[in-house]
């Protein structure tokens, strides 16, 4: 069972006591206010916030020295937020091993510009040479990190070794190792809105796989990776892996997003058919083929007029633009001029598509001839169509061999 | 007091660490404003006990002695719920940890709005127990980032009739099939790494709604000659695609 702060207050004096029997050390209490150190906070297991600001007053939960602040840190059970206050003197982490297990960290309000990735702001904590970390489950908010270390400042073998960057940035400086060195499965990094490098030089280096989910605009720089080990980027739409990486193992992009998943309002519906509402759906209709083929299977016998209707029809899938070729080949009879004709759905003069063909038969009293009529046609709506091709003969007759016209539509 | 507070069967009670859930219930609920709730099951199973618990403004977190884990690992840090074990209360996160129930409906929300947000987390209910939550009140809402709901066998959540759940997934996040019961319906807001399975037992209205949109998705032609003008959405391009050749003829 855990421990509680008990106390009598009387017009005199103030008593503590802890609820299992333990005492709390003494400490000043002058007329108005009790005053009680940071470490007896911490025994309470009262403090898990703490504020790192070099050059500033020592106060409470305030530090100035790195290596006090991390006894206390230390100390503290469960999670815990450190605040670094770089608004006076730049925040650097001294040589020597730190334990920082559990711990956001974050940037002070007194700091100009705690900042978003791409500007980064201001909130700069710097690690300095021969400076370590230890532990799992850490996360950077609205902070710079980066290493000035000769060797990697976090070193990670744990099972799961999980990093979680909100709106930050990890960098290695000039002359610098890999902030991070990860030695045993399984990493993870979250990026939300974060950005791992500066294009230049490697944060990681990897002798494993490296998970990395990269959301809401995140990115991982060029050169950011090292190392003979993987790495596995899984990433959302906004969010990128720069694939120029110096890891010598497997490198995976995994896209998240997905065109089944993102909507499509059309910009013009009467282009559609029917109206797409997703992005996959709309590249489906784009990509089908939406076409009328088929040659006559049956021969129309010798008359003065011969009309072939297609059987095959096409409706409308996008555009409605379809591109219309038929080519028929008559034998005729008689001296006599051909007319050929191409409509749409029926034989009458709204549904007729230019051009006509003509043939002159002034000489031959039997002849074959051929005409290819093609237009593109605008389909009136979302109905499903055919082409018909019309031949008249002047005088005597035309007829039409089986396999002898060839009707193609396709839409645009 | 202070806002952590650390479950550690089988560790040593001492500051804000607790090996019983029901004495460290006592101080959580005496604490006001937001608290957060460390879960440690490295030393033994972290069990919630048979009772009704009120976890109102509370964030659970993985104890760093744990492989946190994300989806679809999950890691090893588990929470799990017994039979007889309820909860009450509103605002509750679920950060890299996995919650399971192992007998009766744990959270029964009836109040306005019910705000639950899972965060590098998952939620199921195991075999031969009911769904971990029962939606009986309008308005519910879980908001899910990098996470999943249920193993996509059993029901983690009934919703009565009359009541909407909604959802938000980002960040990879998930719906599994069948994680939905009851008579209710749901309304799933998801962006483009989201996915909700459509298979859900509700017998209420099934809206999925996307978040991202085409008109909002930048398109960046390799070879802008291909295009008169240049589109730069998505949904520009495709309805270019669709228009081309309006004018008649060749």
């Amino acid at each position: 069972m855990g421990r509680k702060l008990l106390s009598v207050l009387t017009p005199d004096s103030l008593s503590l006591s802890l609820s299992d029997g333990g005492n709390v050390p003494s400490q000043p209490i002058d007329e108005n206010t009790l005053v009680l150190s940071p470490a007896d906070l911490v025994a309470l297991g009262a403090r898990p916030v703490f504020v790192f600001r070099p050059g500033g007053v020592p106060a409470g939960n305030v530090y100035t020295d790195w290596p006090t602040m991390m006894a206390d840190v230390v100390v503290q059970q469960g999670p815990k937020w450190i605040e670094i206050d770089s608004s006076i003197a730049p925040a650097l982490v001294p040589a020597g091993v730190w334990n920082i297990a559990d711990c956001t960290f974050s940037t002070s309000p007194n700091v100009t510009a705690p900042g978003p990735p791409p500007g980064f702001g201001t909130g700069l904590l710097t690690w300095s040479n021969g400076a370590t970390a230890t532990g799992n489950l850490l996360a950077l908010r609205n902070i710079k990190f980066a290493s000035a270390s000769a060797a990697p400042v976090l070193t990670s073998a744990s099972l799961v070794t999980y990093v979680d960057l909100y709106n930050s940035l990890v960098v290695s400086n000039v002359g610098a190792a890999p902030f991070f060195s990860f030695t045993a499965n399984f990493p993870l990094m979250t990026l939300f809105n974060s950005n791992l490098g500066d294009g230049v030089r490697n944060v990681v280096t990897t002798a494993v796989t490296l998970a990395l989910r990269l959301y809401e605009n995140s990115g991982v720089a060029a050169h950011a990776l090292a190392g003979v080990g993987a790495f596995s980027s899984l990433q959302d739409d906004t969010s990128t892996t720069n694939p120029t990486q110096d890891n010598g193992g497997t490198q995976t992009i995994q896209l998240l997003s997905a065109a089944s998943r993102m909507s499509f309002t059309a910009g013009v519906g009467g282009n559609w058919q029917p109206v797409p509402a997703t992005v996959n759906v709309a590249l489906d209709q784009l990509a089908a083929p939406n076409v009328l083929a088929e040659v006559n299977a049956a021969p129309i016998g010798a008359a003065g007029t011969i009309t072939y209707t297609s059987v095959a029809t096409i409706a409308k899938k996008k555009s409605g633009k379809v591109r219309v070729s038929i080519s028929i080949s008559v034998t005729s009879s008689g001296i006599a001029g051909l007319d050929f004709r191409m409509y749409r759905d029926t034989v009458s003069g709204p549904n007729q598509l230019p051009p006509h063909g003509f043939e002159s038969n002034s000489v031959a009293l039997a002849g074959r001839f051929t005409c290819t009529l093609a237009w593109v046609d605008t389909l009136p709506d979302t109905a499903a169509h055919v082409y018909v091709m019309q031949v008249i003969a002047d005088a005597g007759t035309v007829a039409l061999a089986n396999g002898d016209c060839a009707v193609v539509a396709n839409e645009l | 007091m202070s806002p952590t507070f650390v479950f550690r069967p089988g560790g040593v009670a001492a500051g804000n660490v607790y090996t019983d859930w029901a004495a460290m219930m006592v101080d959580v609920v005496a604490e006001p404003g937001p608290k957060w709730i460390e879960v440690d099951n490295s030393l033994a199973p972290a069990n919630v006990p048979a009772g009704a618990w009120n976890v109102a403004d509370c964030t659970f977190v993985a104890s760093p002695n744990v492989a946190p884990g994300p989806p679809p690992g999950y890691g090893t840090c588990l929470l799990t719920w017994l039979d007889g074990a309820t909860i009450l209360g509103d605002n509750v996160r679920i950060q890299n940890v996995k919650f399971a129930n192992a007998g009766a409906t744990v959270w029964t929300a009836g109040a306005l709005v019910t705000y639950v947000e899972l965060w590098n987390a998952f939620v199921v209910s195991l075999a031969g127990a009911a769904p971990f939550f029962s939606f009986v009140a309008t308005f519910p809402l879980l908001i899910l980032y990098n996470s999943a709901l249920g193993d996509g066998t059993h029901n983690v959540a009934t919703i009565t009739a009359g009541v909407t759940l909604a959802f938000r997934l980002h960040a990879n996040s998930n719906v599994q099939a069948h994680a939905l019961a009851g008579a209710g319906s749901f309304a799933a807001f998801q962006d483009a790494s989201g996915l909700f399975n459509p298979t859900q037992d509700n017998t209420g209205t099934h809206a999925a709604l996307l978040l991202d949109d085409a008109r909002r998705v930048s398109s960046s032609p390799a070879v802008p000659a291909h295009w008169s003008p240049v589109p730069t959405t998505t949904q520009g391009a495709l309805d270019q695609l669709a228009a081309r050749l309006t004018a008649a003829g060749f």
